[in-house]
């Protein structure tokens, strides 16, 4: 689902983030993108958008070449086939939780029903909520919210930038567990960037962009 | 969903707009100064249908401007224009006395230039009783006791004559062999000749013309003017004001815009996590002009809505101050709509361009 290719990044200067970076993420499974601040995971997960340009190297998702695509179809795609969750939560404000969960259907043109919302924001703990405004919720419950939007077009591949950070654990564990089940109930391919080497344990695989410490497996 | 959507673009355009007041009020000035162009426009329009509605195809007028006629002349003025056709004069003055609105003359109907000529002194008549005999497009018989007056009161309930009539303080009754330049009135005299004459016939008026210059009157600049060139008359007194406010307008809805501009840039820097989410979602740059735009255009026109409410305000003032009546209350023509869609479009091009140059990778790296 996720195929990545001898991916290098490097920036003017001579840094270079990462070199012959190679991973596949395959459907159902989810993968931990582990290393320190500033090894390049939010690089790659920008790369993995559409966001930013890889120096070389080949990406591919859901079999399409996504790095070879234009800038438009990037788009195209990303609305489509890519939920994004972001490490703070980051909701409209002056939308309600609902057009807030609706908001992707604006652009990818996809049908979010009232049903698959109620049973998304009960299966979160957050029924009831539908028209209250973000500044009504707590960070967890709005991480959670934003979690369901990302999910809303039910698209094959999940990229979360540090989902959990700002979270206290119980929220973390469940938002962890919310992606995994996700990816193997709907065949998806989910990439979780985190700190927290106890939640990426949960995942199928992890990926290490720096040296893995030694204490890691412990 | 588009329509909770639009809702909450007018809910937080409102929020936003609390901040800012005074980019609300710049452009709300400036579209009831266009509306009041507007009005004036029509107010001008109605006053040349008021005058048309009283011209007889066949009627011109001729007037002079200046120092009041005198009876000598009069005379000679009749007796000339009396080859062309039967000749009606119409005397409206405006008092410059304090207490004095309006001078008007009362002339025997039988014979209207007759009384002019005779020594008979008009009685004194009741106002009331005139004003009662008064219709808007007709003149009326006041009888007095053996005598019976014709009071040519105006074309139309616009004709200046029958508004100083209507609007006069107090009514002079004067005698028609005292000369108006007595009672140090200003004149403005009229004279109807309703003559079989087409009026768009230049050689009829310019034959007119040279009967007028024929007498050789001292101080008059005599002018023959067809029904139409009277309305471009009253258009060219009109259109220096007009300009004047459409300046006055113009500067407003610009300094408007400036501030609109300024706003929705601070919007874009504001709200630049919202853009990036957008563009995150799918959003194109068009997408967000059309965002930018839907909310511009709902402030323009909530501001064209603000101005609609204020403007009889302003139509009180023009009316006790200005010579033209505007209507109070005044619905926006086309132009105006369109100007102010020209005005959401000017204000959210750049912003939404801007907003399109978002880049939602801070999301991530943030």
């Amino acid at each position: 689902m996720i195929q990545v290719s001898h991916l290098k990044k490097s920036y003017p200067g001579h840094l270079t983030v990462f070199d012959q970076l190679s991973f596949s993420v395959p459907a159902g499974q989810t993968l931990a993108l582990c290393g320190a601040s500033g090894s390049g995971k939010s690089t790659l997960l920008a790369m993995l958008c559409g966001l930013d340009i890889p120096s070389s190297g080949e990406i591919v998702l859901n079999n399409t070449h996504f790095s070879q695509l234009s800038t438009h179809k990037k788009i195209q795609f990303r609305s489509k086939n890519i939920g994004v969750i972001f490490q703070q939560a980051i909701l409209i404000p002056h939308l309600s939780i609902i057009e807030n969960i609706r908001l992707p259907q604006l652009y990818s043109h996809c049908d979010i029903s009232d049903e698959w919302i109620g049973e998304s924001l009960k299966n979160m703990q957050l029924d009831g909520i539908q028209n209250r405004m973000p500044h009504e919720l707590s960070i967890g419950q709005q991480q959670r919210v934003c979690v369901i939007r990302a999910l809303s077009t039910s698209p094959k591949i999940v990229l979360a930038d540090e989902p959990t950070g700002a979270l206290d654990p119980p929220n973390a564990n469940y938002i962890f567990d919310m992606l995994t089940t996700y990816a193997k109930i709907n065949d998806a391919a989910v990439m979780i960037a985190t700190h927290d080497w106890i939640l990426a344990k949960k995942c199928s695989n992890t990926l290490w962009l720096d040296k893995e410490p030694a204490d890691a497996d412990k | 969903m588009q329509i909770s959507n639009l809702l909450s673009v007018v809910h937080f355009s409102a929020v936003q707009w609390k901040k800012n007041w005074l980019s609300l009020l710049t452009l709300t000035i400036g579209f009831a100064v266009l509306l009041l162009v507007q009005a004036l426009n029509q107010g001008v329009q109605h006053r040349y249908e008021a005058a048309l509605e009283g011209l007889q195809p066949n009627q011109i007028w001729v007037s002079a401007y200046g120092k009041p006629i005198t009876e000598i002349e009069r005379r000679a003025i009749s007796q000339q224009l009396s080859k062309f056709g039967e000749v009606f004069p119409l005397h409206t003055s405006f008092s410059l006395l304090d207490n004095v609105r309006a001078i008007y003359w009362v002339y025997g109907s039988a014979r209207p230039l007759q009384a002019i000529t005779s020594d008979v002194i008009p009685p004194q008549l009741d106002r009331n009783i005139a004003l009662s005999n008064m219709s808007e497009n007709s003149t009326s018989e006041l009888s007095n006791e053996n005598r019976s007056y014709q009071v040519i009161p105006s074309v139309t309930h616009l004709n200046p004559a029958f508004l100083a009539f209507i609007h006069a303080k107090e009514i002079i009754w004067v005698p028609t062999d005292q000369h108006p330049s007595e009672h140090r009135l200003s004149a403005q005299h009229f004279m109807i000749l309703n003559a079989p004459l087409r009026t768009d016939n230049q050689n009829n008026i310019d034959q007119i013309k040279r009967a007028l210059a024929s007498l050789n009157l001292d101080s008059k600049v005599w002018h023959v003017n067809t029904p139409n060139e009277l309305l471009k008359m009253q258009q060219l007194n009109i259109k220096g004001m007009l300009i004047f406010f459409m300046t006055l307008s113009f500067v407003a809805i610009f300094a408007g815009v400036i501030n609109f501009i300024h706003l929705l840039l601070l919007n874009v820097r504001q709200r630049h996590t919202e853009i990036a989410l957008r563009i995150m979602l799918g959003a194109r740059s068009f997408d967000l002009m059309v965002q930018f735009f839907i909310e511009a255009i709902v402030v323009t026109y909530v501001c064209l809505f603000l101005s609609c409410i204020v403007f009889p305000i302003i139509a009180v003032i023009m009316n006790y101050y200005g010579t033209i009546q505007i209507s109070y209350w005044i619905l926006p023509s086309l132009s105006t709509l369109f100007i102010c869609y020209v005005v959401a479009v000017i204000c959210s091009i750049y912003p939404g361009y801007l907003a399109g140059l978002t880049s939602p990778k801070d999301l991530l790296i943030s």
